[in-house]
């Protein structure tokens, strides 16, 4: 086939990609790995360092994670900065989402640069100076630690929220950019499902944040039988 | 690879878009002018359909019959030959834009569908929504840049004809053009040049054209010796609606799909017109020719709301009646007439398919224009016209749906024509005498006079009066004396011209000053139809004398001529070829009586 | 549509005995921008193209100075032709098709705001160049490919629903409201929802489609159909209702079948 693909043309289908499969996979598996927050230290610890003992990796944190992270969100401020956006003039429903996934792109860079220089290497100033890779034994103590301060709890609840967002409605772009999903019934079905999606990855995330300063997070304890047992004292004091 | 012929076609409408693709096929180049961008031609507003004889419903019927109906439309003015050649020609036209993906509507077995339409009795009509004309001038326009891709077409959109260049021996060898944004002037040399300018209803003011259709590139060349045919014959459409800056047009497809023309049957009926009942509605049209009923040709249609407004029968007393299509199934209208329904709310607010529409005839089409031989060609060697610019197809009154066939025969037969007249023209020295340069020296003088010019006229107030008098006095209905009467006032008027002062000191992109030429060039054309109008004592077609009710074949079966002289149009008649179908008398009261 | 059988207009009932239009001015391409009201009589049926013909006549401001006549576009007045685009009131729309009344009734006031779209060359005032988007037609061949114009018979056939279709993303009038309205369009990094759903309109005919490879590669370059960023304001915008987010998705379908996945069929 003699088809010629250009430069932007190869790298914005990169870049729905990389927003779905790399890290939307890794966004379902961190929340996962987070809700176990739930039930206490010891399990999350325990499910902290079942990663560090994943085969490679180092090389899936870099080639599956940090690269196309890095690409996705660099790419992306480009393709925002592209933007004349007028939602003022233009105020339909879907022009604030295309408004939003930037907004939140936008915020999502500064966020998440900013959490993984807080959690996996320590080095914000002033803030948690041992990173959480290499210490799994610690990492519920270092993220509660954090999460007592409210504007930091309340800043990754923001960033929880807006990722879920982000991702949910990346979903509906993919199915739309990749001719998946074409006539207005099943772009209205199809959105439907997203900001349900959104609303549950948004609940779970923020159900985990909480759980690092209240057991069992926004859920009655009744529902996390072992909360009671690994526990710490510290902890009760909130 | 260029055959070293090269063809300028003014307009790109309909006529010139299709000269223009034959003229490339063909491996000839083509400088394409035109005052918009060739997809925004006048041709986009034909709503209703092209006509082609193609029978594909079973009705027996032929292009034979198509030229039958077209010259008994026509009150026996067209030259038939010509008009046999269209009818023969339409089937394969319709065809072609079918192979161009022209979305034509269908039949569930997937084959052309076809609708009747005004002065037939044949489902004859192909259409493609309610916008054919603007389908229809879209695949040409794609072709057309389709040849503009492979460098053999060059257009100029933007530009505006200011003069024909002719040698010494009155040969057309180009032309002078202006560009709208910096009124720079520009010659094109041309082995041939093709006119499709269309029509010019701005004359009259407010009609159903385009404000590109002042007519003014036709007035040019009759003021440099084209001769100018049937000017008086102009086409009042039976149902425009009325509007403040344009009259609209609704389409005749809202009569051929079964819309019905009434007005209350007591004068002044204060009610909604849905809450009159169907005893108390009159439906003149059915009731004077029960054959044809709502569906008699345009001029008839015309005449007759023009005279129920007139007689005070008009619904509220106004010069309107109602256009009724709510007996239709909604969803049927929707399919078959959304576009022209939809173009009624938006410019009036009421729903046609539940309220009926209020109508009132309007200036729509012009079926005089540059006189032509059967081969397109005007008078003035290496000049060539097609479509409504010319006069050579519709008579005395043009046929609902003819028109867009009229184009596209006219484009394409004036393209080989003017192929032919290119390949043995005598080149001579026309490239290098000068003659361009002169040309342009004169039009850039009449240009700066038009800018230098302070007498305090105001071209706008010009143009507002001509539109008036012609509209009152030389439309439907029409009397010597007020004929007369015009005539002295466009004689004023085109004194008054002289006085103008442009209002506009900028004249980067100005619009005074080309409004001010192409004015000029209206009421040089104003004369020619007022005074056609004056000198034809019979009444045929659209010219309607009350002083003399009925056609004169004695006398008047002739085309009128106008040739520009200083003073006054000279006119002179010549005879009509009606060797094909001989001349009856036209009546839409009962069926039609068959002379063939 | 309506459902109770009958629709009226809802009209001003009180109506300002004027009315005033704000007009953005620029002499020339590249001026600088410069706004000037100006004042007409309130008349019922005026729509903003008869408001201009009448300032055109006599050009004075609400000051009272006389000035150089506004420029525009206009040919058709039946909003088929699309030269007549503007932006009125902040949203880009066919000026003979914007009632003055139904401005007012909208915004409430008595003045209304008049631009020339921001997305082309301005030449004038309130006029425009637009060849951008017929270049854009040539880059994606939105034309059938005949062996000539001679007679050759009736085309395929074709299904009327299909037919339907194509006159939808037919009856586009390249005005470019979809352009102006499109967060992403602009400084050629764009091509647009306008010759998108024009390769689409001849990827559907069963003869255009043949061709399709050479529309869908003047889709996949740097300013290609990968810019489109969903906010569809373009089918909200669009005076002709052509479906062109629908066209959007369904080319994107044929690259990602065509294009990016056609080397699993070899």
């Amino acid at each position: 086939m003699a088809m010629k693909f250009s430069r932007t043309f190869l790298l914005r289908k990169l870049h729905q990609v990389t927003g779905v499969v790399p890290l939307g996979i890794f966004f379902f598996v961190h929340m996962f790995t987070n809700s176990k927050a739930m039930n206490g230290e010891a399990n999350f610890e325990k499910a902290v360092q079942e990663i560090h003992d994943i085969p490679y990796l180092l090389l899936i944190e870099i080639f599956g994670i940090f690269v196309p992270l890095l690409f996705h969100s660099v790419y992306g401020v480009i393709i925002s900065s592209e933007s004349r956006m007028n939602v003022l003039s233009y105020g339909y429903a879907r022009n604030w989402l295309y408004f939003v996934q930037r907004a939140t792109g936008i915020f999502l860079f500064v966020f998440i640069f900013f959490h993984i220089l807080n959690f996996r290497f320590g080095l914000i100033p002033g803030m948690n100076p041992t990173p959480v890779a290499g210490h799994a034994d610690q990492a519920f103590n270092i993220i509660q630690m954090e999460f007592r301060t409210t504007w930091v709890l309340v800043l990754y609840i923001a960033g929880v929220v807006a990722t879920a967002w982000h991702l949910a409605y990346g979903f509906f772009l993919f199915a739309v950019d990749w001719g998946i999903v074409i006539g207005e019934k099943a772009q209205k079905a199809t959105l439907t499902a997203c900001v349900g999606l959104a609303v549950l990855l948004s609940a779970v995330g923020i159900n985990a944040a909480v759980s690092f300063v209240r057991p069992c997070g926004i859920f009655p304890q009744i529902m996390c039988e072992e909360t009671k047992k690994s526990v710490k004292p510290a902890a009760e004091r909130f | 690879m260029s055959s070293g012929i090269k063809i300028a076609i003014v307009g790109g409408g309909l006529a010139g878009l299709a000269a223009a693709m034959k003229i490339a096929e063909a491996g000839h180049d083509v400088d394409l002018i035109s005052v918009v961008p060739v997809k925004r031609s006048h041709s986009v507003c034909a709503q209703g359909g092209i006509n082609g004889a193609v029978n594909t419903k079973g009705e027996g019927d032929s292009p034979a019959k198509h030229l039958d109906d077209t010259v008994y439309g026509g009150d026996f003015l067209a030259n038939q030959p010509p008009v046999k050649r269209m009818c023969d020609m339409a089937p394969e036209i319709i065809y072609l834009f079918d192979r161009m993906g022209v979305p034509f509507s269908r039949t569930q077995e997937g084959l052309l569908d076809f609708r009747r339409f005004g002065g037939t009795l044949h489902h004859r009509t192909a259409f493609a929504g309610a916008s054919t004309g603007q389908q229809l001038l879209y695949a040409l326009d794609e072709q057309v840049r389709k040849w503009e891709s492979a460098g053999k077409v060059n257009k100029y959109e933007g530009w505006e004809m200011l003069s024909l260049v002719l040698d010494d021996a009155q040969v057309c060898r180009g032309l002078i053009a202006m560009n709208l944004q910096t009124l720079e002037l520009k010659a094109f040399a041309a082995d041939a040049v093709i006119m499709a300018t269309g029509g010019p209803g701005l004359i009259f003011g407010k009609s159903t054209n385009s404000m590109t259709c002042t007519g003014s590139a036709t007035s040019i060349c009759y003021q440099q010796g084209a001769k100018y045919a049937n000017g008086e014959f102009i086409q009042v459409h039976p149902t425009s609606i009325p509007g403040e800056d344009k009259l609209r047009l609704m389409s005749e497809s809202a009569r051929g799909e079964g819309g019905r023309v009434w007005v209350p049957k007591a004068d002044g009926d204060a009610r909604r017109p849905q809450d009159i009942p169907e005893s108390e509605r009159w439906y003149f049209l059915e009731e004077k020719y029960p054959a044809y009923g709502n569906l008699v040709p345009r001029d008839i249609a015309t005449r007759e709301i023009f005279q129920v407004c007139l007689e005070g029968h008009g619904v509220g007393g106004e010069n309107q009646v109602y256009l009724d299509l709510t007996h239709i199934d909604p969803e049927t209208l929707t399919r078959k007439l959304g576009a022209i329904l939809e173009i009624y709310e938006m410019f009036v607010g009421d729903d046609p398919r539940f309220v009926p529409m209020r109508i009132f005839p309007g200036v729509h089409y012009s079926m005089g224009g540059l006189w032509v031989d059967f081969e397109q060609r005007t008078n003035i060697p290496g000049l060539f016209a097609a479509g409504e610019c010319d006069y050579s197809i519709h008579g005395a009154n043009r046929l609902g749906a003819n028109s867009l066939v009229s184009c596209v025969y006219g484009g394409f037969t004036a393209a080989p024509s003017a192929i032919e007249y290119a390949k043995n023209v005598e080149r001579g020295a026309s490239e290098v005498n000068g003659i361009h340069d002169a040309e342009l020296k004169r039009q850039q003088e009449l240009n700066d006079a038009v800018i230098k010019s302070e007498g305090g006229e105001n071209q706008y107030q010009i143009h507002e009066e001509l539109g008036k008098w012609m509209t009152d006095n030389v439309t439907v209905v029409r009397y010597n004396d007020r004929l007369k009467a015009t005539d002295e006032k466009i004689l004023e008027l085109q004194d008054r011209m002289k006085r103008i002062s442009i209002n506009d000191s900028n004249l980067w992109a100005t619009q005074a000053v080309p409004h001010a030429r192409q004015l000029s060039n209206m009421l040089e054309l104003a004369r020619v139809i007022t005074l056609g109008a004056l000198n034809r004592n019979e009444s045929r077609g659209a010219h309607y004398k009350p002083d003399f009710p009925d056609r004169d074949d004695e006398n008047f079966m002739k085309t009128t001529i106008a040739e520009y002289s200083a003073e006054s149009p000279v006119f002179s008649y010549e005879a009509v070829d009606v060797s094909l179908v001989e001349p009856r008398k036209r009546d839409y009261s009962s069926g039609k009586s068959k002379s063939h | 549509m309506s459902t109770n059988g009958h629709t009226e207009k809802k009209r001003l009932t009180d109506p300002p005995a004027t009315v005033k239009f704000r007009i953005q001015r620029r002499e020339k391409e590249g001026a600088s921008a410069y706004w000037e009201t100006f004042e007409i009589k309130y008349r019922r049926n005026l729509n903003v193209i008869s408001a201009l013909m009448e300032i055109r006549k006599e050009p004075v401001t609400v000051d009272g100075k006389r000035t150089t006549p506004p420029v525009w576009d206009m040919s058709c007045l039946e909003q088929v032709c699309g030269i007549c685009t503007m932006v009125i009131d902040g949203r880009v729309r066919q000026s003979c098709s914007a009632l003055v009344d139904d401005l007012l009734l909208a915004s409430g006031g008595d003045t209304i705001s008049l631009q020339p779209m921001s997305k082309f060359p301005n030449v004038r005032d309130l006029k425009v160049d637009r060849s951008q988007m017929f270049e854009h037609l040539k880059q994606v061949h939105a034309w059938i490919e005949l062996d000539g114009s001679h007679a050759l018979g009736p085309g395929p056939h074709v299904s009327n629903e299909l037919a339907q279709e194509r006159y939808a993303l037919s009856r586009c009038m390249t005005c470019g409201c979809c352009l102006e309205a499109c967060p992403q369009y602009g400084d050629g990094n764009y091509i647009g929802p306008q010759a998108i759903a024009q390769a689409r309109l001849f990827n559907m005919h069963p003869v255009g489609q043949i061709t399709k490879e050479e529309r869908l590669d003047g889709l996949m370059g740097d300013d290609g159909i990968t810019a489109c960023g969903n906010a569809q304001n373009c089918v909200k915008a669009c005076p002709m209702s052509v479906p062109l987010t629908k066209a959007i998705y369904e080319t994107n379908r044929d690259i990602t079948v065509d294009a990016l996945f056609g080397w699993l069929k070899k």
